[in-house]
C-alpha cells in the first residue's frame, strides 16, 4: 500500500477526476432544470459522451502512470469530508488492480450507452431525466469502485441503487413499472441494512472501515462470520442472487439502454466487487466462505433452470446474468480472484451487447422469420429431452415459477411484515377513534407483492 | 425583564431555522389554508416556538410551550386524543417547570424563576419534575406511548401548522436546555429510558408506515420515525452523536416541512382527499413538485448527496458505545421509512397516465423557489457538511460537557452561556 501525500500529483488528480467528472454530469443537468434551462438533445448526449470519454481517459491515464513507477496500489487521500472531534469521514479513493479495471469498465461501457441512447431514446419526454439518472449512476459506480473506504462505497452503492429504481419506473405512467420499481426498492434497502451493519460492526471490532487500514485477516473467526454473512446479504441483493433474483426481471420495466448498464454490466457486479473487498475476512471465517459458495453454486443453478423457460428476451438474458453472477459469487469463494475479476470483465461487455442488440436483433428475427415462411428453425440443444416426461413437467413448473422464490419471500417477509403493520395501524386507529378502512393489510395502490410482469416488450417497453 | 430571553450557540440556529422554515411554509401555504383567522394560528405557532427557544423564564417557556399548543388544542376538527395530548404535555411541563422553580426558591436561589440562575444547582432528588418533564418531551415528540396525536392531527388538522408544531423539536430542546442543565443525575439515568423510547418508536412508526395508504398518515409515521432518533444522539455522552442529533434536527425539519407543503400542493390541485387507494399520477403535470418530493425524501430517510447522510452517519459512529442496539434501529427504520416514501411519491405522482383536460399548473413562481431553497440546502450541506457542524459544534461541546459528571458547572450551560 501506498500513500501519496497532499502534493498535486498528476496520478491523484487523474483519478479523482474520474470519479468527479460523471458527478459534475450529475450536477450540471440538475442545476440547467432547476432553473427553467431545457438543453437541447445533442448538447445532453455531447456533453455525456465527453465526460465519459474523458473520464475513461483519466482511468487509462491514471493507470498508466502508477505503472510507470511501478505502483501496485494507490491510497489518495483527498482529507476530511467533514470531522467532529476525533471522528473524520475521510475522502479518500484506493486504486489498485482490482478497482482500475473496473473503473475503466464502467467510464466505457456507460460512454458507449449513452453514445446508444441517444439515437434510441431519441424524442422520448423524458430523454434528459434518462441522462440525468446514467450520470447519477455513473458518479455512483465510479464512487463505489473507486471508495477507500466501507463507508464511502455505501454512498456509491446507495446512488447506484437510487438511480437504477428511478430509471426502473423511467415510464411511469404505467403501473407495472411502479410497483416492480417498489418492489426492487424493498429488495434493496432491506438487504442494505446488511451492509450498514456489517460496516457499523467493522467500525465496532475495528474502529474503522477504510479499506488500506483494515487488516481483516486479524478478525476472530466468530468476528469475520459476523460481518461476513452481512456483507454477503447486501451482495445478494445486488447481484441478484437467490433467493433475491425475482428483482431482476423485474428491472427489465426500464428502457433497454438502462438495462444493459445496470442488469447486463455494472449495478449487479457492485455485489461481487464487495466481496472481493471482504475476501481477506472471508477467509477468517470457513462458514461465511462455504455461504458464498453455496449461494452462488445454487445461484447458477436456479439462473440455468429459469432462464431456459423465459417468455421474452430480456428476462432470459437477466437469468442467464444471474448465473455467470452465481459462478463469479463461486469463484470468490473459491479464493480465484483474478479470475472472477476476468469473469466480470468479459461477462459485462458480452452481457451489454445482448441487452443493447436484443430489441434489433429480435425485429430481424421476426423479419427473416416471415421472409421464409416460417420456416426458420429455432435452433439449439433440448437436453431436457433427455428427462422422464414426468420429470421435466415438475421441473418446467417449477422453473416457470422461477423456484417459486418470490413467493417464498412474500409469505416469509412480505405478508407477515404488511399483516403486523396492519395490526399496529388499526390499533393505532381504535385508540385515535375512527377512520376503520384507513389500513388494509395489502397496501392498494403501490403494492410490495407486485405481480412479476408477464412479458415485457423489447421493442420499446 | 433583564435575562428573561436568551439567544447563544444551543438556539440560535435553530431559531433561524425556524424561522426560515415557518416563513417558506407561509409563502407555500395554499390560500383557504390562511383564510379567515387562520393566520393567527400561524402567529401563534411561531411566537410560542421562539419563546420555547429563546426563554430563560420558566414562565415565559411554559407560556410558549403552550401558546405553540394552542392552534391544535381549539381546531375543533381533531379529535380528543389529540387535544387532551396537546393539554397533557403542557399540563406536564408546567408542573415540572414550577417544582423546579420551587425547590430553586428553598435552596435559596434570588431568581428560582430564571434557567440561567437554576443551572448552577445539582439536585437531588429530582426524580419527580424529571418524570413530569419527561411526560411532556415524550408527548411533544410524540414518541411512544403517546405518539398517536401525531398521524391524528396531520390527518384531519391543517397540515402545514401540525408540521410546524411538530418541527418545533420541544421535546430535544427540553431535554438540551431544561433536564439535563438543570436536574443532574435524575435525568441523565433516565435519559437513557427516554433515548430507547425513541429508538423503539423509530421502529414502531417505520412499521405502521409500510401499510399505511393515506398519505397525510403516512408521512406523519414516517416523520415521527425519522424525528424520534433524535433523542439517542442528544443523550448519548458523544460529540459526534450530538452533533449527528443536531443535523438530524435540521435534515427532519427541513426535509418533513418540504414534503408536507408538497403534499399539501397536490392536494389542493387534486381538489378531491387523497385516500390512497389509487395512483394519481400526476407526476407528468407536476414534474417539479414531484422532484421537490422525491430530493426532500431521500434527504429524510439518509441517502447519499445529502445533509440525511451526514446526521446518520453521525449518529450511528457516535452512539456506537452507549445505544450498540442504534446500529440496528437506525438502518432497520429507515430502510423501512425509505420504503414508505417511495410508495408515497408513487401513489401521489406515478402509475396513471392522466387525460389532458384540466389545466393546473406546476408549482408556480411563488411555491418553486421556496420549494427550491430547500432542497438545495439538504444537497448543499450534504455535499460540503462541515458548514452545518461548525455552526452546531460550539453547542455540541456544552451539551457533551454538561452530560458529563466532572463538568457540571454554569458557564458549561447552554442556557446560562449566551448574550442577553
Amino acid at each position: 500500500m501506498d500513500v501519496i501525500s497532499m502534493s498535486s500529483d498528476p496520478m491523484r488528480t487523474l483519478l479523482f477526476l474520474t470519479v468527479a467528472l460523471p458527478g459534475a454530469g450529475f450536477l450540471v443537468l440538475a442545476l440547467s432544470w432547476l432553473v427553467g434551462v431545457e438543453l437541447p438533445e445533442k448538447v445532453v448526449a455531447r456533453v455525456t459522451g465527453l465526460i465519459y470519454t474523458a473520464a475513461a481517459l483519466c482511468v487509462a491515464g491514471g493507470a498508466w502512470l502508477m505503472r510507470a513507477v511501478h505502483l501496485p496500489s494507490l491510497h489518495a487521500d483527498y482529507g476530511d469530508w467533514f470531522r467532529v472531534g476525533e471522528y473524520a469521514f475521510k475522502f479518500e479513493l484506493y486504486f489498485d488492480g482490482v478497482s482500475l479495471p473496473l473503473l475503466g469498465l464502467t467510464t466505457v461501457l456507460t460512454g458507449l450507452v449513452a453514445a446508444f441512447s441517444r439515437t434510441y431514446m431519441h424524442r422520448e419526454p423524458g430523454f434528459r431525466r434518462f441522462f440525468l439518472l446514467l450520470h447519477l449512476f455513473g458518479f455512483g459506480a465510479t464512487l463505489g469502485f473507486a471508495a477507500g473506504s466501507f463507508d464511502l462505497l455505501v454512498g456509491g452503492w446507495e446512488l447506484v441503487g437510487l438511480s437504477s429504481v428511478l430509471l426502473i419506473s423511467y415510464f411511469f405512467e404505467r403501473q407495472g413499472p411502479v410497483t416492480n420499481a417498489l418492489r426492487v426498492f424493498a429488495t434493496y434497502r432491506s438487504a442494505d441494512v446488511g451492509l450498514l451493519v456489517g460496516i457499523f460492526s467493522l467500525h465496532h471490532f475495528r474502529h474503522s472501515a477504510a479499506l488500506p487500514a483494515l487488516d481483516l485477516h486479524t478478525l476472530d473467526p466468530q468476528q469475520a462470520t459476523i460481518v461476513g454473512l452481512l456483507l454477503l446479504l447486501a451482495a445478494m441483493s445486488k447481484a441478484a442472487q437467490i433467493p433475491f433474483s425475482g428483482w431482476l426481471p423485474r428491472a427489465m420495466e426500464g428502457p433497454t439502454p438502462s438495462s444493459a448498464i445496470f442488469y447486463g454490466a455494472i449495478s449487479v457486479h457492485l455485489g461481487a466487487y464487495l466481496l472481493l473487498r471482504a475476501r481477506p475476512l472471508l477467509e477468517s471465517s470457513p462458514v461465511a466462505l462455504g455461504a458464498v459458495a453455496l449461494v452462488g453454486l445454487a445461484t447458477a443453478l436456479h439462473g440455468v433452470l429459469v432462464g431456459r423457460v423465459c417468455p421474452d428476451a430480456k428476462t432470459s438474458l437477466a437469468y442467464a446474468a444471474v448465473t455467470q453472477l452465481g459462478l463469479i459469487f463461486f469463484e470468490i469463494a473459491m479464493g480465484w480472484t483474478t479470475l472472477a475479476l476476468l469473469h466480470i470483465l468479459g461477462h459485462s461487455t458480452i452481457r451489454t451487447l445482448q441487452f443493447l442488440r436484443a430489441p434489433s436483433m429480435l425485429h430481424e428475427y421476426h423479419r427473416i422469420h416471415a421472409a421464409s415462411g416460417g420456416l426458420v428453425d429455432g435452433g439449439g440443444l433440448s437436453l431436457e429431452a433427455a428427462l422422464p416426461f414426468a420429470l421435466r413437467r415438475r421441473l418446467y413448473w417449477f422453473a416457470v415459477d422461477r423456484a417459486h422464490l418470490d413467493r417464498l419471500l412474500d409469505s416469509a417477509a412480505v405478508r407477515p411484515l404488511s399483516r403486523l403493520s396492519a395490526w399496529l395501524g388499526r390499533v393505532e386507529q381504535k385508540l385515535a377513534g375512527g377512520e376503520k378502512l384507513a389500513v388494509r393489510p395489502v397496501p392498494v395502490g403501490a403494492t410490495l407483492s407486485a405481480p412479476m410482469p408477464e412479458e415485457v416488450d423489447v421493442l420499446h417497453d | 425583564m433583564t435575562n428573561w430571553l436568551v439567544l447563544d450557540s444551543f438556539n440560535s440556529v435553530p431559531l433561524l431555522l425556524y424561522a426560515l422554515l415557518w416563513l417558506a411554509m407561509l409563502i407555500l401555504a395554499p390560500k383557504q389554508d390562511l383564510a379567515g383567522n387562520r393566520i393567527t394560528r400561524w402567529l401563534m405557532v411561531f411566537a410560542g416556538t421562539a419563546l420555547v427557544y429563546t426563554a430563560n423564564h420558566l414562565a415565559l417557556y411554559a407560556a410558549g410551550w403552550v401558546l405553540s399548543a394552542w392552534p391544535l388544542m381549539e381546531d375543533s376538527r381533531l379529535g380528543r386524543l389529540t387535544r387532551i395530548s396537546m393539554a397533557l404535555g403542557g399540563v406536564a411541563l408546567a408542573l415540572g417547570l414550577g417544582l423546579i422553580m420551587q425547590r430553586g426558591a428553598s435552596a435559596g436561589n434570588a431568581d428560582p424563576w430564571l434557567l440561567s440562575s437554576l443551572s448552577g444547582t445539582v439536585w437531588a432528588g429530582g426524580q419527580l419534575p424529571f418524570a413530569l418533564l419527561t411526560l411532556a418531551v415524550i408527548q411533544r415528540k410524540g414518541i411512544f406511548p403517546i405518539h398517536s396525536w401525531v398521524p391524528q392531527a396531520m390527518q384531519r388538522g391543517d397540515l402545514l401548522i401540525t408540521g410546524l408544531v411538530l418541527n418545533g423539536h420541544f421535546g430535544a430542546v427540553t431535554v438540551a436546555r431544561v433536564a439535563l442543565p438543570l436536574l443532574g443525575d435524575a435525568s441523565r439515568a433516565s435519559l437513557t429510558v427516554l433515548a430507547d423510547l425513541g429508538l423503539f418508536t423509530a421502529v414502531l412508526g417505520a412499521i405502521v408506515a409500510v401499510a399505511d395508504r393515506k398519505p397525510r398518515r403516512l408521512l406523519a409515521w414516517v416523520a415521527i420515525s425519522q424525528a424520534s432518533t433524535i433523542l439517542a444522539g442528544l443523550e448519548s455522552l458523544n460529540q459526534q452523536a450530538i452533533t449527528g442529533a443536531m443535523l438530524h434536527w435540521m435534515v427532519v425539519s427541513i426535509a418533513t416541512s418540504a414534503l408536507f407543503a408538497v403534499l399539501r400542493l397536490v392536494e389542493v390541485r387534486h381538489g378531491l382527499a387523497i385516500t390512497g387507494t389509487e395512483y394519481l399520477g400526476v407526476g407528468r403535470r407536476f414534474p417539479r413538485l414531484a422532484v421537490f418530493f422525491v430530493v426532500a425524501g431521500v434527504a429524510l430517510v439518509g441517502l447519499p448527496g445529502t445533509l440525511g447522510f451526514i446526521s446518520e452517519d453521525l449518529l450511528m459512529h457516535g452512539a456506537l458505545e452507549s445505544h450498540p442496539w442504534i446500529g440496528l434501529a437506525i438502518p432497520v427504520a429507515t430502510a423501512l421509512n425509505a420504503i414508505g416514501i417511495f410508495r408515497l411519491f408513487g401513489i401521489l405522482f406515478l402509475g396513471r397516465r392522466l387525460a389532458p383536460t384540466m389545466i393546473v399548473p406546476d408549482a408556480v413562481t411563488r411555491e418553486r423557489w421556496p420549494l427550491a431553497a430547500l432542497i438545495l440546502l439538504l444537497v448543499a450541506l450534504g455535499l460540503v457538511p462541515q458548514v452545518a457542524i461548525n455552526l452546531r459544534s460550539a453547542a455540541a461541546v456544552k451539551l457533551e460537557r454538561i452530560e458529563s459528571p466532572v463538568a457540571l458547572t454554569s458557564d458549561a450551560m447552554p442556557a446560562g452561556n449566551g448574550s442577553h
